[in-house]
């Protein structure tokens, strides 16, 4: 399946959308809906079993198995105990954590990494939207700033799309207290979606991530970053101002740029590998990357997953 | 062009810095905005390899600041030839003023005193006039200007330092401000019997006790020309306390009585001691008080409770560095006797008669009162 997709996608990069053409529709929810359109055939298939209507095999019981999923009419027939196995599709409830903080403000190219990730937001909600799935947002820089529970009825992408058109105009980057937010507010098992530059010290991050992950949230994480921020390719040694914290730094990029790639390297290898220690989907790539491909993450991710599960229970 | 500190001068090499400075890369103004500065380290501005300075007119005034500053600190002035005066072979006019307060008394300050006095009087030369001045609360010429001139040139400073050492300090306080103005005053007597010598100058030999009073000297404009050295004296040991006996009203109206006698201790400013006690001299039985005075201040303790029996005499300070105000002599008051003699053949017994109530009215011999009545007739008592 994973071959199939990889290739599928290959053989349409040459007909994916540029973002910088993207970007320059002005409504966001026409802009989410362009991407879409080729991925309409990603449904989600639940791997967990319940009462439901599909049905998928039959199984001799065994002491210990729940006695609800007894199929008493088969054993009016042949006068032995089988249970009865259901594939259901349920309704995915998924959270969009948006940073909104003033980093996501910055862009070297015609648009920033805050309007990409609406973009990406936007493009995940109405996907799953259309698939019947519940979409919540949580937009947050130092605090959270927007908070729309995840819902499936009419008019809610609408608010949705008009929360995320919102600017970004927050401070620094934070997860802390939305996290813990979201895991106070949040009691069923959903997926979270995180879409944030990470310019932050990733200290409390393990422990905020695992608490959602210890809740048994499903957690996804996109790790955007402008080009300029991952090549640093300046030429004159000029004054930089640090955004959020308003610092000055005289910097030249010739003699800076060595130390910055290694010390960016370390941040990024430090939150994939506690992403890979937590069980945590992770994927780092810059704002100049095609939405489509990203909405594919997601999608691989989701499959990924779901084998895993369904390997488990058939383990078990 | 002199100057004073030209040491200074030195820091003209300064203008370097500016130099250095104008040929550092100059920071660019333009500032560029980025996402964070988390990952970047500051780097140090690079020297140009360009030979050309920029703002040359701001590296100027730079330097010319810098410049500036050095030769304001090093004091320039210009040398002007002074107007020597003719030779003045009249010597200078000297007043020694010799502290003779009681303060003097303390340690060993009346023999440092002396030889200042006679270092003093050991410098000065055949054609200066010396005069001797000794002061508590007045001052008093132990050596005039005159008496000074007319002694043979060899013997004047032996004189004048064997009638100081003949002094000893006595018991009053200090008035240097008496003393100062009755040498300007002296000074300005010589100058009109027209024995001006040219510089005037008064070498005042004193401890500035706390409480010299120099009040004197605020009404009193000081004359021009008078030069007044000072030489202090300063006892080794510094903690000195002293008390002092504080009568109320009320217990002079009752001789003998010594109810809540009191004693005022006080401590000197640079003392390194706080803690003295107070006893009865020569009294057996009688219990030592201690005090405790911090530097600079006074503090009013009771006096030393005494047995029934006994009746002090001294009262003494122990605990600090010097005898000096540590003894209190304390003399009982007697009581005053009063003799009223009445004249007349008045009867005592007779309540109808004056002497009858002139006995009843005095008959307290507490208050002193001693009434004796004589007849009339012989006056014979």
């Amino acid at each position: 399946m994973k071959i199939e997709m990889t290739s599928t996608v290959a053989g349409q990069r040459g007909t994916l959308i540029d973002p910088q053409t993207l970007m320059s529709i002005k409504n966001l929810e026409l802009r989410a809906r362009v991407v879409v359109e080729g991925f309409w055939h990603g449904l989600h298939r639940s791997p967990y079993h319940g009462f439901s209507v599909e049905f998928t095999e039959y199984r001799q019981y065994s002491p210990g198995d729940d006695p609800r999923y007894l199929d008493w009419r088969l054993y009016a027939r042949t006068d032995r105990y089988f249970i009865k196995k259901f594939e259901d599709e349920t309704n995915l409830r998924c959270h969009l954590l948006v940073d909104n903080s003033r980093s996501m403000t910055y862009g070297s190219l015609s648009y920033t990494k805050a309007q990409y990730a609406n973009t990406l937001a936007a493009t995940l909600a109405y996907f799953l939207y259309l698939q019947g799935d519940a979409v919540g947002l949580l937009t947050f820089d130092q605090q959270i700033r927007e908070y729309l529970p995840a819902r499936n009825r009419a008019g809610h992408l609408r608010h949705l799309m008009l929360r995320l058109e919102q600017p970004a105009d927050g401070t620094a980057t934070d997860l802390s207290a939305p996290l813990r937010r979201i895991v106070e507010v949040v009691k069923k098992r959903a997926l979270m979606v995180l879409i944030s530059d990470l310019l932050a010290p990733i200290e409390t991050l393990e422990k905020n991530l695992g608490s959602l992950v210890a809740c048994g949230h499903e957690v996804l994480l996109f790790n955007i970053l402008d080009p300029a921020e991952l090549a640093f390719n300046f030429d004159r040694a000029v004054m930089f101002h640090d955004i959020e914290s308003g610092r000055d730094l005289f910097i030249d990029p010739a003699t800076a740029r060595r130390g910055y790639l290694k010390r960016l390297d370390a941040h990024t290898t430090a939150v994939r590998s506690l992403c890979q220690k937590l069980g945590i989907g992770y994927r780092h790539f810059a704002i100049d990357r095609p939405l489509e491909l990203a909405l594919f993450d997601f999608l691989r991710e989701r499959m990924k997953r779901g084998r895993r599960i369904v390997k488990i229970r058939r383990h078990a | 062009m002199t100057f004073l500190a030209p040491l200074f001068l030195f820091g003209a090499l300064a203008v370097a810095l500016p130099v250095v400075f104008h040929l550092i890369r100059r920071t660019s103004k333009e500032k560029m905005t980025f996402s964070s500065l988390m990952f970047l380290q500051p780097t140090p501005p690079r020297v140009t390899r360009r030979n050309r300075l920029e703002n040359i007119f701001l590296l100027f005034l730079r330097c010319g600041v810098l410049c500036l500053l050095a030769l304001g600190f090093a004091r320039p002035f210009l040398q002007k030839p002074i107007v020597t005066e003719p030779p003045n072979d009249r010597g200078k006019k000297i007043i020694l003023l010799v502290d003779t307060s009681a303060s003097m008394r303390r340690q060993d300050l009346w023999p440092a005193a002396l030889a200042r006095a006679e270092e003093t009087l050991r410098k000065t030369s055949s054609a200066d006039q010396v005069a001797v001045f000794t002061f508590d609360v007045h001052a008093s010429s132990l050596l005039s200007f005159e008496q000074w001139s007319a002694m043979a040139a060899g013997e004047r400073a032996a004189t004048a330092a064997k009638r100081l050492a003949e002094l000893k300090p006595g018991w009053l306080t200090t008035h240097l401000g008496n003393a100062l103005i009755a040498a300007a005053e002296t000074f300005a007597d010589a100058d009109k019997q027209g024995q001006n010598t040219g510089a005037r100058r008064i070498v005042l030999i004193t401890d500035l006790q706390e409480g010299s009073r120099f009040d004197g000297l605020q009404g009193f404009e000081w004359p021009r020309g008078i030069e007044v050295d000072v030489q202090r004296v300063q006892a080794t040991r510094p903690t000195n306390a002293g008390m002092q006996w504080i009568v109320d009203a009320d217990d002079s109206a009752q001789p003998g009585a010594e109810p809540g006698a009191r004693v005022r201790v006080s401590n000197s400013g640079d003392a390194k001691r706080e803690q003295f006690q107070l006893r009865w001299d020569r009294v057996t039985g009688a219990a030592s008080l201690d005090v405790y005075v911090p530097p600079g201040q006074s503090r009013i303790v009771p006096a030393p409770t005494l047995p029934d029996v006994a009746t002090g005499e001294r009262l003494l300070l122990s605990g600090d560095d010097d005898d000096f105000d540590d003894t209190i002599y304390r003399v009982q008051p007697k009581p005053e006797q009063i003799n009223i003699l009445f004249l007349g053949d008045d009867s005592e017994k007779d309540p109808n008669q004056l002497l009858y109530y002139v006995k009843r009215a005095f008959q307290h011999r507490s208050r002193g009162v001693e009434c004796n009545a004589c007849g009339g007739s012989g006056f014979t008592c």
